[in-house]
C-alpha cells in the first residue's frame, strides 16, 4: 500500500525528473552518474520527506537535495576525477549516447563553454539563467547568501563570455 | 554589439539549453523503477526495524518481569525456600527417623529471633530450639520458623509467626486492638524495635501474657508455655525478648 510520501515522490518525479537530471548532468558532466544521483535525490526526498515543511516550493527543496547529493558525490570522487581528467581532460559531447541524452546542435557550443567553467560559476549560472530560479531561491538551494549568488553570477557570466569569445575566435581561426 | 545585447544573447542561449537537452524517457522510466524498488526496500527495512523494536521491547519487558518475579520471590521472606542451589534456605534432614526441614546457613541469616537472648535476659537459659516447617502458597514455598526459648524455671517462651495477609500494619493491628474491651484482658499498644506491638495481659488469675507484633509481612505471636505461675512469665520478659528481634532481616 503506497503511503502519502510515496505518492508525493511519484508525483514529483513525474514533474521534475527531467529538470533535476539535467541539472545534475550539467554539474557532473557524466550521464551515468547523473542518473544515479537523480535516483538518489528522489530517494532522499522520500526518506526525509518529514523535514519538508513547505516553507519553499517542493521544486526548490528537490534542487537543494540534488545539489547536496551531487556535491557530496563529487567530493568523494575527487581523486578519481583528477586522474580521469588527467587522461581525458575534455569530455566530448559527441560521445554522449543518443539513446540516453540528446543535445541539439544549437546548444552544444554554450553547453561546452559552460562545462569548462569552474563548478561554483557553473552551478549559479545553471540555476539562475537556465532553470530560472530567483536570487533568493538560488541562495536557498546553494545554502549561501544572496549577495554571494549575485557576485558569483557576475563573475561566472564574465568567465562564460570570455570562454565563448575564445571558442568563437578559435572557430573563426579554424575556418 | 554592446554589452547589454551580448548578455541578452547569452541569456537566451542559456535558456535554450534547458529545452535542447533531453534525457531519454526510456532511461527516466528505468530510473523510476529502480527508485520504486529502493523505496520498497526502505519500507521493508523500516518495518523490520519497527518489528525488531517491538520484539526487543517485549523481550526486555518479559526479562524485567521475570527478574521482578525472582526478586519478589526473594523478598517474600522465607517464601521460596528452594530458590536455587546457591540460595537454598533449608535442607531436608532425617531427624528422629523423620525427614524434617533444617535451615541452612543462608536460611539462618533471615531468622528474626535472637540466638543469644540468654546473654541479655537472665531467665532465658540457652539458645532457642528452632522448629522449621514448610508450607505452600500457590506454587511458592513458605518457610515458617518457630523459636522456643528455654527458661531456668522449666517453662518455655514460644514465638511463631504467620503471614500478614492484609499487607497492611494498620489493618492487621485492628485485630489486636479491639474497639471494645476484652473480658479479662488488658490490651496495650507498645513499640517493639520500631514495630507496632500489642501486649495482652490477663486481668484475672488465669491466663498468661501474650505479645503480638505486627509488621507489614508478618504477625509474630509470643507466649509462655508450660507456665507454672503467672508471675514467673511476666510481660516485661516478653517485651525485652521482642526488643532483641532483628526485623531488618525479615524478608
Amino acid at each position: 500500500m503506497a503511503d502519502y510520501r510515496e505518492e508525493d515522490i511519484h508525483e514529483w518525479y513525474n514533474l521534475y525528473h527531467q529538470t533535476i537530471f539535467k541539472f545534475i548532468f550539467m554539474l557532473t558532466k557524466d550521464y551515468q552518474q547523473a542518473e544515479d544521483l537523480t535516483q538518489e535525490t528522489f530517494f532522499k526526498a522520500y526518506k526525509y520527506h518529514h523535514t519538508f515543511k513547505g516553507d519553499s516550493s517542493e521544486k526548490t527543496w528537490l534542487f537543494s537535495i540534488a545539489h547536496n547529493v551531487t556535491v557530496d558525490h563529487m567530493r568523494k570522487q575527487k581523486p578519481i576525477r583528477f586522474f580521469k581528467e588527467l587522461f581525458q581532460p575534455q569530455i566530448d559531447i559527441k560521445l554522449l549516447p543518443e539513446n540516453v541524452v540528446q543535445l541539439k546542435e544549437s546548444s552544444k557550443e554554450i553547453h561546452e563553454a559552460l562545462s569548462a567553467l569552474k563548478h561554483s560559476h557553473r552551478e549559479v549560472i545553471i540555476l539562475r539563467k537556465i532553470k530560472g530560479f530567483s536570487i533568493t531561491e538560488t541562495a536557498e538551494i546553494l545554502n549561501c547568501s544572496e549577495s554571494k549568488v549575485k557576485s558569483t553570477l557576475h563573475r561566472g557570466m564574465l568567465a562564460l563570455e570570455k570562454r565563448l569569445i575564445k571558442e568563437s575566435g578559435l572557430n573563426e581561426h579554424t575556418k | 554589439m554592446n554589452i547589454q545585447s551580448e548578455l541578452n544573447t547569452y541569456n537566451r542561449a542559456l535558456q535554450k539549453v534547458e529545452y535542447d537537452l533531453e534525457w531519454s524517457q526510456e532511461q527516466a522510466d528505468l530510473v523510476r523503477r529502480k527508485l520504486e524498488r529502493q523505496i520498497y526496500k526502505e519500507k521493508v527495512k523500516s518495518r523490520a526495524f519497527k518489528i525488531f523494536g517491538y520484539l526487543s521491547t517485549i523481550s526486555i519487558t518479559f526479562s524485567l518481569l521475570f527478574l521482578l518475579v525472582i526478586q519478589l520471590g526473594n523478598e517474600d521472606s522465607f517464601v521460596s525456600g528452594m530458590l536455587s542451589k546457591e540460595e537454598k534456605l533449608y535442607t531436608m534432614e532425617v531427624i528422629d527417623g523423620k525427614e524434617r526441614p533444617v535451615l541452612t546457613e543462608k536460611g539462618m541469616e533471615y531468622v528474626v529471633y535472637p540466638m543469644d537472648a540468654h546473654k541479655e535476659i537472665n531467665t532465658i537459659s540457652g539458645e532457642p530450639f528452632l522448629g522449621v516447617s514448610v508450607g505452600k502458597i500457590g506454587s511458592k514455598e513458605q518457610i515458617y520458623t518457630q523459636a522456643i526459648y528455654p527458661t531456668s524455671e522449666g517453662r518455655f517462651i514460644s514465638v511463631h509467626y504467620s503471614k500478614n495477609e492484609t499487607g497492611s500494619v494498620e489493618e492487621m493491628s485492628r485485630y489486636f486492638l479491639p474497639e471494645y474491651p476484652l473480658y479479662g484482658t488488658k490490651v496495650t499498644e507498645i513499640n517493639v524495635s520500631g514495630q507496632r506491638a500489642f501486649l495482652h495481659e490477663p486481668t484475672t488469675e488465669y491466663g498468661s501474657a501474650a505479645l503480638y507484633i505486627v509488621t507489614k509481612n508478618y504477625v509474630y505471636y509470643m507466649t509462655n508455655q508450660g507456665l507454672l505461675n503467672k508471675k514467673q512469665g511476666d510481660s516485661e520478659e516478653l517485651v525485652r525478648l521482642a526488643n532483641l528481634f532483628n526485623f531488618e532481616v525479615e524478608r
